[in-house]
């Protein structure tokens, strides 16, 4: 039978189409169920749609004062009943999408100001992207500027708003800037001899000082995992302008970057071997390993002269990338320009994380309160209302949050001006003690082998994660490699506020060596885990929080800059000698019960590049430099914190 | 045969430069491999350009196997931190051991002689061995080790997988062409005196 009807064409043709519509009868009716239910819901507009809805995008190219012209999208409010301020944003990182037609899902630093209305100005820094002109990275101030040539980031945020002024319609002649990071950079570098038109300026974690204490190095040593990837990405474009191309990013192939950073190449040659020649950037800042011309030029914080415009500068507690650049910026304008509104605001976020999400934890945690949507409705958005529309309240002088208490504190200063000194000592038996110890000549040893690194997390993972900086340090204190000092529990609150003071003493059988002190809460062995998620099985690996080391502030010291940072010095092996410098600043209660602990090693990798504890130019060093080295720890050594009275 | 081999070469250089084989996620030494078996499979269908790369003699040939001294600076390269060392020692060393055989060969021996003939086989199987060996572990390691890979897909280490690696393996093979066909001749040429008399 089956051959029959195989054999026939005609009812062939009958079955098969039958046993079609069999097939397809439920899925039409799915369809049309769906689109049936489609029809009733309301359309949702996607956010492109609805700046579209709200918005009209232009594109132009503005030239500046020699010649070079910057592309600009500018997004205007069409309800044209009212006018309004420029909000601008310069970035090297893409205003994209490019296009008149196509928008943005999302304008301004959150969405009350696009709900509010602002003249929203996005311009792509002179040469990256489709701007004309040379990029350079954090572009050097120039300050004595003597022809049209003489442009910088200053100049060229002075022509764009003059330019505005002019050309775009409907504005109330004010102009406010902000950017986070690189963007920040612009800002900060833009209210440097500004336009008067620009009124107000946030600098979010803007890069200050790529060697002093932000994104490259800290107190000389290089900050590997945090600019490894980055510059792997981030190369030069072409000559010509040209919209974003595939980017470069290495691929390490691995998710264990501690094992990957142990066998990459000498970091001078990283760009020839791993990134095909073409991450100049890169080469530019590991080939420039002291604090040079190269970098004075570009710390920005010695050139923030007249100031005009109101200032709210912004920066994270636990910004890795750049933890010192709002405080930099913030006390330089505080210094050279008295009289300028200049607000600060420290949270408990990581690099920009003010800008999305709750803010309510970071890694193992938690705030109490939703510390990103208090920022940007409370502090962010009434700032700017307060000076391009004469809306709001004023605001304080700081906004610092309180860590360990978790709370947002109003101060008409920082670091506040009533604090009072307390010195604590790398002790005998470990133990962190406010008296001097009598022996000073007694010390700690310990062996350091870079081959064999102190890693800067417990587990494996990338080479600097966004939390490390509330990281668990109980791992560390398990190495032999590891000194670790600790105080009694408190009887009481102990609040800390501004930079930590440290005094080193100490000696190594290596012609170089790193210092890394780090700052820990220890908290009580009773102190509760947060529960699991119902119905989920606690992992066997869960943090524990009962003795959880919380890292609250480390830094690096590379001791051939112990005297200078221009002109490094070779240890002598074997004798001692005494480094100062200073972990940024903090504002944190170590609450009753818990206690201070101090760890000083000599390695944290690869969030900090190996010393091969020999001197030499360490980008050059081969695998046959690296060598072990016995560090003596002095129980003169010291921390300085500033505490507050308890409340 | 010369314009070729010089096309090839500029060609790995532009491949090297532009970088287009940087983020592949095959090993290099399979380019090395395909590279080899298409010029072999090319000199098996003819004749003429195999005849055309014997015509150079053997002693060219295994002379080109000189620049294997490359060997030492696969160990520069590992002194400096720039190949791992269970790739580049046992790479490097055998490549020198390979460099200075052909040397001592071209410099003792005679091809044309018994003991030559011999010399030149043991040679060329160890020479052949020695890069097969490379290749298999440098493909192991490769597709394990992106740092490893990453330094063979630019230049100048490129040109490894891209031209000198299918150069020094056809050759070898051309080597054991001409043993097996000189050998033939030498047996003709000795039956043929046996006619003779």
């Amino acid at each position: 039978m089956r051959g029959a009807v195989a054999s026939d064409p005609g009812t062939s043709i009958l079955y098969s189409s039958l046993l079609m519509k069999i097939i397809l009868l439920p899925f039409s009716l799915a369809f049309l169920l769906l689109t049936s239910l489609a029809a009733q819901q309301p359309q949702v507009p996607s956010s492109a749609d609805d700046v579209r809805a709200r918005y009209t995008k232009y594109e132009f190219r503005v030239p500046m004062r020699d010649g070079v012209k910057l592309f600009t999208s500018i997004y205007v409010p069409k309800d044209i009943s009212q006018k309004y301020p420029f909000l601008i944003t310069r970035t090297p990182y893409s205003v994209g999408p490019y296009g008149i037609d196509r928008y943005r899902t999302a304008l301004g630093p959150s969405e009350h100001f696009q709900k509010e209305g602002f003249i929203f100005v996005y311009q792509d820094a002179r040469g990256r992207y489709m701007s004309e002109g040379e990029f350079q990275q954090v572009r050097p101030f120039v300050p004595d500027k003597k022809s049209n040539k003489d442009i910088d980031e200053s100049t060229d945020t002075f022509d764009t708003i003059e330019w505005l002024l002019k050309n775009v319609s409907n504005n109330n002649g004010r102009a406010g800037m902000v950017g986070v990071s690189q963007p920040g950079f612009h800002v900060a570098a833009s209210i440097i001899n500004s336009h008067p038109a620009l009124k107000a300026a946030s600098p979010q974690a803007p890069t200050a000082d790529y060697f002093m204490g932000d994104d490259v190095y800290h107190n000389g040593a290089f900050m590997l995992g945090a600019n490894f990837g980055f510059y792997s990405g981030f190369v030069p474009r072409g000559d010509a302008p040209q919209p974003p191309q595939q980017a470069l990013q290495f691929d390490p192939g691995t998710p264990d970057m501690y094992d990957f950073f142990l066998r990459i190449p000498p970091l001078a040659r990283a760009n020839a071997v791993l990134f095909g020649g073409k991450a100049t950037y890169w080469q530019e800042i590991v080939d420039h390993t002291v604090y040079d011309d190269f970098w004075k030029q570009r710390s920005l914080w010695r050139y923030m002269d007249d100031v005009k415009c109101a200032v709210l500068n912004v920066g994270g507690w636990y910004d890795a990338e750049d933890p010192m650049g709002p405080l930099h910026i913030y006390r330089s304008v505080e210094k050279k320009n008295p009289a300028a509104v200049n607000q600060l605001v420290m949270g408990p976020w990581s690099h920009g994380g003010w800008g999305r999400g709750p803010g309510n934890r970071l890694g193992n945690v938690g705030f109490a309160m939703n510390t990103g949507e208090f920022f940007r409705e409370q502090i962010q958005f009434p700032f700017f209302m307060k000076h391009l529309k004469d809306k709001g309240p004023d605001l304080p002088e700081a906004w610092m949050f309180l860590t360990g208490i978790d709370e947002f504190r109003k101060l008409p200063a920082w670091p506040p001006k009533d604090l009072s000194p307390k010195a604590m000592y790398l002790d005998a038996a470990g133990h962190l003690s406010t008296t001097q110890p009598k022996d000073a000549a007694a010390f700690d040893e310990y062996v350091s082998d870079p081959n064999k690194p102190v890693p800067y997390i417990g587990y494996i993972g990338e080479g600097m994660t966004s939390d490390y900086m509330t990281e668990d340090q109980r791992f560390a204190s398990q190495r032999t490699d590891v000194l670790t000092y600790r105080t009694e529990p408190l009887d009481k609150d102990m609040i800390v506020a501004g930079p930590i003071k440290v005094n080193l003493r100490v000696s190594s059988t290596g012609t170089d060596s790193d210092f890394v002190v780090k700052v820990i809460d220890v908290y009580p062995n009773d102190y509760p885990t947060p529960a699991a998620t119902p119905g989920q099985p606690v992992a066997a690996n869960a943090v524990k929080m009962g003795g959880y080391q919380q890292l609250v502030r480390g830094e690096p010291f590379r001791a051939k800059f112990r005297n200078s940072f221009e002109k490094p010095e070779p240890l002598k092996p074997g004798e001692p000698v005494t480094i100062s410098f200073e972990l940024p600043d903090v504002y944190h209660a170590f609450r009753t019960g818990h206690r201070v602990m101090v760890q000083v090693q000599s390695s944290w990798f690869p969030l900090v590049d190996r010393n091969p504890q020999k001197f030499m130019e360490i980008p050059q060093a081969a695998p046959a430099d690296f060598q072990k080295a016995t560090q003596r720890i002095y129980r003169s050594s010291s921390i300085t914190l500033m505490l507050e009275g308890t409340r | 045969m010369y314009t070729f081999v010089l096309c090839w070469l500029l060609i790995s250089v532009l491949v090297g430069y532009t970088g287009i084989l940087r983020s592949t996620p095959v090993p290099m030494p399979v380019f090395a491999l395909a590279m080899t078996l298409t010029l072999l499979g090319w000199l098996t269908v003819r004749r003429d350009l195999r005849d055309r790369v014997l015509s150079v003699g053997v002693r060219v040939l295994v002379a080109l196997h000189i620049t294997r001294f490359v060997g030492f600076y696969f160990l520069a390269l590992y002194r400096d931190g720039l190949l791992p060392r269970d790739f580049a020692v046992p790479a490097g060393w055998g490549d020198i051991i390979v460099a200075v055989g052909a040397i001592v060969i071209l410099a003792a021996f005679r091809p044309e002689t018994p003991r030559g003939r011999v010399a030149y086989l043991v040679w060329n199987v160890l020479g052949l061995i020695d890069i097969l060996m490379v290749l298999g572990n440098g493909a192991r390691m490769m597709r394990a080790d992106r740092l490893l890979q990453a330094g063979f897909t630019s230049l100048p280490l490129i040109l490894l997988p891209l031209f000198l690696v299918p150069v020094v393996i056809v050759t070898h093979v051309m080597i054991f062409v001409w043993w097996v066909r000189d050998g033939n001749r030498v047996e003709v040429g000795r039956n043929a005196g046996r006619c003779r008399e």
